[in-house]
This record gives structure tokens, C-alpha cells and sequence, in this order.
């Protein structure tokens, strides 16, 4: 009678047979990892160093009278792939900023009850005055973008460098 | 005498330099893959004035690598 494991039977694995990984092996294979590693980084820094510049268009994005204080506005800035946020602060300040989550790109909207950038993907909070990060799991800032207000119209006009 | 390690001939001597390479070589490829998320992390912010620093370290790193690895045992 067999004794063997149905398992055994239906996979069996010859030790002998078996090419275990010798230390030496194992530190090789560390050695190129490293390298793999070291490629890795040189490839994102080439991408760093040849990464066009985005455009950086001047656009009108409303009127002032488009947006009562206390209130938001959505647009695309610089291009129409980029969704961004206008807020209109009590006091007549006027903020801009990209509508995407810094976390994982959901879009922000401006909670009204409590006057901050909300992200309802994961519960994020921007400040709506400065777009640094309150709570949550962004790990960045909300990237802004300069405005500029003339007779009445409300320009964006680059994006601000971190 | 057996298992003393002031020899460098005896076996246990030579395992003991294969493991510690191991363990080197470990903490190198952490410290690498720290910096390459930082790398990656630092690109997607649009902050790439540290990028080239880092990728100097992954390379300084990864020759420190090479040398471990090269020790003979």
C-alpha cells in the first residue's frame, strides 16, 4: 500500500533534483539588484532631466461677479487635461489651485462647512488659504497656480514652483 | 583549533565573511530602494532639484555594493 500524501503524489519534488541557491548565488543576485536599483534611479533623474516644461498659458478663467465669496469654481489649468479649482476667500482673496489629490488624484472640492479643500476619496484636507496639507494621507501640498485680477476678470497665469 | 575564526583558511571563517556580505550587501539595497522611492516621489512633486543628489547616492551606494560583494572570502 502507498503511504505517500495525495499532495506528494500529484506534485511531487525531487530534493536532490531541486537547484538550491547557494550564499554566493544569493549575494550575485543582491550585486544586481543593486545595479538594478542603481539603473532604476538613473533612469527617473533622466527623466527629471528631459521632462518638458508645461505650458504655462495666460487664460482668463471667470469674472470676479462669476463667483460670490465664500464660493468655488472648476476650470482647467494649463491644459484642458488638468482640472483645477478656483475659491474666491472671505475677504475678496481670490486662490487657485490643481484639483488633484496629491494621495492618489481624486478631485478636491471646497467643503463649505468647514472652509477646506476636502478629498472625499480618502478623507484629505487642504487649508483653502495656503493648500498645505490638514489631515489625512496626502503627502504634499495642493500645487497652486498664480492669479492675477484685471477690470473685473480673473487670469490664471502659471503654476507656482514648489 | 576548530571554530576559531582567526584563521582565515577555516570554513567557519569563510561563512562567517559570506554572511556578513549578505547582510552588507541588504542594508545597501534597502538604503537603494529608499532612495529610489524618494527619487520617484520627489519627480511626481515636480521638485527635481534633489533628483541628481539622489541618484548620486544610489551610485556611490551601489559601488559600495560592488565592493562588498568583490571582498574575497
Amino acid at each position: 500500500m502507498n503511504s505517500e500524501p495525495g499532495h506528494v503524489k500529484d506534485f511531487p519534488f525531487q530534493r536532490a533534483a531541486d537547484g538550491l541557491v547557494t550564499r554566493r548565488e544569493y549575494l550575485k543576485l543582491l550585486a544586481l539588484t543593486s545595479f538594478g536599483l542603481f539603473l532604476g534611479n538613473l533612469g527617473v533623474a533622466a527623466a527629471a532631466l528631459f521632462r518638458r516644461e508645461k505650458p504655462e498659458p495666460r487664460i482668463m478663467v471667470a469674472s470676479v461677479r462669476d463667483v460670490p465669496e465664500g464660493r468655488s469654481l472648476n476650470f482647467d489649468y494649463p491644459t484642458a487635461d488638468d482640472p483645477a479649482i478656483l475659491v474666491h476667500l472671505p475677504g475678496g482673496r481670490f486662490v487657485a489651485y490643481s484639483q488633484k489629490c496629491t494621495h492618489l488624484a481624486c478631485a478636491v472640492y471646497l467643503d463649505r462647512k468647514t472652509g477646506r479643500l476636502h478629498c472625499p476619496c480618502h478623507d484629505g484636507f487642504f487649508d483653502v488659504e495656503t493648500g498645505q496639507v490638514l489631515a489625512g494621507p496626502p503627502p504634499r501640498p495642493l500645487p497652486g497656480i498664480e492669479l492675477s485680477v484685471e477690470s473685473g476678470d480673473i487670469y490664471a497665469l502659471r503654476e507656482k514652483k514648489a | 583549533m576548530k571554530g576559531e575564526l582567526d584563521d582565515p583558511n577555516q570554513p567557519e571563517y569563510r561563512t562567517a565573511i559570506v554572511q556578513a556580505k549578505i547582510v552588507l550587501l541588504l542594508l545597501v539595497v534597502g538604503i537603494q530602494l529608499f532612495l529610489l522611492t524618494v527619487t520617484v516621489d520627489r519627480l511626481l512633486a515636480g521638485e527635481t532639484g534633489e533628483i541628481a543628489g539622489l541618484a548620486l547616492a544610489s551610485a556611490i551606494s551601489f559601488v559600495i555594493g560592488l565592493g562588498i560583494w568583490r571582498v574575497r572570502a
